[in-house]
């Protein structure tokens, strides 16, 4: 039995019996979602190609995307907290502490804790690096001061990476810590925005007033912050696509399923199609590459390629769905979801000057 | 319980994905075979009609019309190598039949059609034009055309011999690549071939040979305006320092490389099944893709390099020339992603 055609065996045992009729239905039930997570963990399925104590099957990274593939396309349930297995897992395998992964990594992984990324602030956006929250080591501890904001699912999350500035007088990239915050410390406060629609993922401000935590919390070096949060956020990024390939799958399965919306529509379904077929053939080239043992520049088109295409995915099924003079609620809140797609992780804007410059070898801006 | 398209699997043929060491060599031999082979002086002055035909048989010599032929007719690789030889023909400019020669080749082997050694003489793939006649795609060395009609049923595809057919040059955008017409009376049919396959499955491989061309056309555009804004001086600074200018190359590399990576299915399929649906669909796609990369990055050249792009010295244009000419042949892009629209929502209605 090949991994796949055990994968297989492994969603029709989980899932219910009328998962692929109803799957959308099935979108907001938490239990699901929640318990399809931890079954993924305790059976290897959740990162595949990890070892098997951190929930993984050794598989090799080309068994691994098939078995990723195979789950996008039955629509597998989306966890609960995203960021904890496809950012926060990472940097503890990467820069964690022995204790530290002893610690985190289990209930991270099965989704029973969640993880807060406590990076932006009102003054750092895109511009990370300038972020102000600042550490100040006093004993066995950081004593932590300033301000995060749209900080997803702060409020619902039991720990936080956070990122804080630890030498003021250091280049800004060179003086910023990650630190692992325990969100139930005395002196945190964070506050759900009220976000412009229920299907947008609640996003928070967090406010740390004299917070203390303890020194061990370091993750990565001090001052070694930036690294943390670089590689975070490229973390995954050759399997990350998987989701917006997902995601459009799951916006254009209305349309394809419905009666034809009318010729005027077929140029612009066509084009979504070959995106589509385009975003997974280019993560099965990311992958190839890594096969053969060369570095690949392609990953770094995936985040501004996928998000853009998820987007527009979204948008047309939206109009698609507005055809006969009325927008209904379900296909706009898909849509105004898909708007943050290019803004969070590095907005699109951000992915075509790093495109530019890494990839193309244009020089940095003024 | 499965809601997958029909033409997306799991299962992945690895050994086509992982870029083998024939491919990789393959590809460069021809990107320094093309550079030494010919210079853009010539591919100007083909541009303008001249012909060239004292390159062909160096393209045969060295081996290019063998690949992606089976090896128990002389052949080498498959056809995701000759995509990748393509896509350097493609980025050179070649003012030879190769692509139109392999887009022939591969129509017969995907239907099967005996096909006994590398072609040594230049070969077309002719369509029929709106007053019926064949129209060849840069056929005017072309000895023999590979003629592909949809009939009820299925297609089928004559071998015409046109040694002594009237071959009617057309006025067209690219003289490096001049389609020519000829009519049935004046070509002798050597061999006439049916396929149960419909036409879009038939002309599956040949959309791979060209979207490989296209996807090379595009690369190389963008090669140059890249190498132009890394150079030219405004303001102070590279004009490549300014945003406006990294977004627009940004946008461009993203659209070649969303077209190479169809065609690296397209490929992938048509060496599995050349008739299959898969092959089908992705072909279709990844010549649309193809155009759609091929016009804008050679459209972007132009912009980049200012008044200087719409010179006659300037290479520019004859990227604007060979992906407009090249484009159109197989399906315009909207044409194509409309069909395949369509094609899915009739699907979905099935299910």
């Amino acid at each position: 039995m090949t991994a796949l055609d055990e994968y297989r065996a492994f969603l029709e045992a989980t899932l219910p019996a009328d998962y692929a009729e109803r799957y959308s239905e099935y979108r907001e039930d938490i239990e699901l979602r929640t318990r399809f997570q931890a079954a993924s963990f305790d059976e290897g399925w959740l990162v595949p190609e990890w070892p098997r104590e951190r929930g993984g099957r050794d598989l090799p990274l080309t068994e691994a995307l098939s078995v990723r593939i195979e789950g996008a396309l039955r629509r597998v349930p989306r966890q609960m907290n995203i960021q904890a297995t496809g950012v926060v897992a990472p940097a503890l395998i990467q820069f964690g502490t022995p204790e530290q992964k002893e610690r985190y990594l289990r209930p991270t992984l099965r989704g029973e804790a969640w993880w807060a990324l406590g990076m932006s602030e009102p003054g750092a956006g895109s511009d990370l690096a300038s972020l102000r929250t600042t550490a100040v080591r006093r004993g066995d501890v950081f004593v932590v001061n300033g301000q995060k904001v749209w900080t997803t699912q702060a409020n619902e999350s039991r720990w936080c990476t956070l990122y804080v500035r630890t030498d003021p007088d250091a280049p800004k990239h060179r003086g910023i810590t990650c630190l692992i915050l325990d969100m139930d410390t005395p002196g945190v406060t964070a506050r759900a925005i009220k976000t412009a629609g229920p299907s947008i993922d609640s996003f928070c401000e967090v406010f740390l007033d004299d917070v203390e935590i303890p020194a061990e919390n370091i993750l990565g070096e001090l001052n070694g912050g930036w690294r943390v949060a670089m590689s975070a956020l490229e973390h995954e990024r050759d399997m990350i696509w998987i989701n917006n390939w997902l995601e459009m799958q799951r916006a254009l399965d209305p349309v394809l399923r419905g009666s034809d919306p009318g010729a005027h529509t077929h140029v612009r379904l066509g084009r979504l199609l070959a995106d589509m077929e385009a975003i997974r053939l280019t993560g099965i080239r990311t992958v190839g590459a890594r096969m053969a043992g060369g570095d690949t520049p392609l990953s770094g088109i995936l985040k501004l390629f996928g998000s853009e295409s998820v987007q527009e995915a979204a948008r047309f099924a939206l109009e698609v769905a507005g055809g006969d003079g009325h927008a209904p609620l379900a296909p706009f809140d898909e849509y105004l979801e898909s708007m943050a797609a290019t803004i969070y992780g590095g907005t699109s804007e951000i992915q075509r000057n790093i495109i530019a410059e890494r990839i193309l070898g244009l020089p940095k801006g003024a | 319980m499965t809601i997958a398209s029909a033409t997306t699997s799991s299962d992945i043929d690895w050994d086509l994905y992982v870029p083998s060491e024939q491919m990789v060599e393959l590809e460069e031999a021809a990107r320094d075979h093309f550079a030494g082979l010919f210079s853009a002086a010539d591919v100007r002055a083909a541009v303008t009609g001249e012909a060239l035909d004292h390159l062909w048989p160096a393209i045969v010599e060295q081996g290019y019309t063998a690949i992606g032929l089976p090896a128990e007719t002389d052949g080498i690789g498959g056809l995701v190598d000759l995509a990748a030889v393509l896509e350097q023909a493609g980025r050179s400019l070649l003012p030879a039949p190769l692509l139109a020669t392999t887009a022939a080749t591969q129509t017969l082997l995907a239907i099967r059609a005996p096909v006994e050694e590398p072609p040594a003489e230049p070969s077309t793939l002719a369509r029929r034009d709106h007053g019926g006649a064949w129209l060849c795609f840069d056929g005017r060395s072309a000895t023999t055309a590979v003629a592909v009609a949809e009939r009820a049923g299925g297609c089928s595809i004559r071998v015409l011999s046109l040694e002594s057919a009237d071959r009617r040059p057309l006025a067209g955008v690219d003289g490096a690549r001049a389609d020519v017409v000829v009519v049935d009376g004046d070509a002798v049919v050597l061999a006439e071939h049916e396929s149960d396959a419909d036409l879009d499955a038939v002309l599956a491989s040949a959309r791979v040979c060209a979207a490989a061309d296209l996807v090379g056309v595009a690369a190389g555009a963008l090669d140059g305006g890249i190498r132009h804004a890394l150079r030219r001086e405004q303001f102070g600074r590279t004009i490549g320092s300014f945003q406006a200018v990294k977004h627009l190359l940004a946008d461009a590399y993203v659209l070649v490389e969303r077209a190479r990576s169809l065609t690296r299915g397209a490929a992938v399929e048509a060496s599995r099944d050349p008739l299959g649906a898969a092959a089908r669909r992705l072909a279709m796609l990844a010549k649309a893709a193809a155009a759609d990369a091929a016009t804008r990055s050679a459209e972007l050249h132009v912009q980049l390099l200012g008044a200087m792009g719409l010179t006659w010295e300037s290479d520019a244009p004859l990227f604007v020339r060979r992906a407009r000419h090249t484009g159109p042949f197989l399906g315009m892009p909207d044409d194509l992603y409309a069909r395949v629209g369509a094609e899915s929502l009739t699907e979905g209605e099935a299910r």
